[in-house]
């Protein structure tokens, strides 16, 4: 007659699992980001700011050294929103922006200025070089 | 006399707080972190602290640093950029979004904005970091 084999209860052996636990924390740490993306519309000069005759935009320059100017004026670079949009409320016939890009601006001056301009609502703004 | 000695037995090491830890990194990396996305160029977008929050989208045109232009994951040079564009019938709903470098040159990315409008009116949006 068989004789019924003994069960033997085992503990369940956790080291293949802590190695497992482990190698997916180290994936998920180093796969992880925690930036989020954003995203701003932009467009260079020549179509919609052509349309609009009664009113003419501001211009604005973006210097290489970090330095920006409107219709001229100097102005710190953190000042171009309100700066532009007072502008613009003391007078009826400007309306909108057009951004001159010089030689040797990076791309985060560009971004910044567009973004100050969205604050303040200085609308349609394009770019130029 | 007999002198007995203390039997040296290794300090048993428990593992399950150790587990417990490591479980918990684990769930706090799945939840709050998102798979960085892998760019085919080394690009590091400009910060924008409000900008709009963007859809989980790739990015179609990459901008880098050095001067480096890709689109449709494979590099293009400058003149070529008009014509692979209007080849590629975008969709004006989506729109293009084009990843540009902090430090690249902002000409070089108004020339790409300015070749992309030529070859198609889709909207195009610049991929910021919302660093909030």
């Amino acid at each position: 007659m068989l004789e019924p084999i003994a069960t033997i209860r085992r503990p369940l052996p956790i080291t293949p699992l802590i190695d497992v636990v482990f190698l997916l924390l180290m994936f998920f740490m180093l796969a992880a980001s925690f930036q989020k993306e954003g995203e701003l519309q932009v467009q260079s000069a020549g179509s919609q700011l052509e349309q609009a005759t009664d009113t003419k935009p501001l211009f604005i320059r973006l210097h290489a050294d970090g330095s920006t100017d409107v219709n001229g004026q100097t102005v710190p670079a953190k000042e171009l929103g309100r700066e532009a949009a007072n502008l613009i409320s003391a007078n009826d016939k400007l309306a909108g922006a057009v951004v001159q890009v010089r030689q040797g601006t990076n791309t985060q001056l560009v971004v910044q200025s567009l973004m100050q301009l969205r604050r303040a609502r200085v609308e349609p703004v394009a770019l130029a070089r | 006399m007999r002198i007995e000695f203390k039997q040296s037995k290794a300090p048993q090491f428990d593992t399950l707080p150790l587990i417990n830890i490591v479980f918990l990194m684990l769930v706090f990396f799945l939840v709050a972190g998102t798979i960085a996305p892998v760019y085919e160029l080394d690009v590091s977008p400009a910060s924008a602290k409000d900008s709009e929050a963007g859809e989980l989208r790739r990015p179609a045109v990459f901008v880098s640093r050095d001067g480096k232009i890709s689109f449709g994951q494979r590099e293009v040079a400058m003149d070529q950029i008009q014509e692979s564009i209007s080849a590629a019938k975008l969709d004006p709903q989506l729109g293009l979004r084009i990843a540009a470098d902090r430090d690249a040159d902002a000409h070089l990315l108004l020339n790409v904005i300015t070749a992309v409008q030529k070859a198609s009116d889709v909207p195009i949006f610049l991929v910021t970091l919302r660093s909030d």
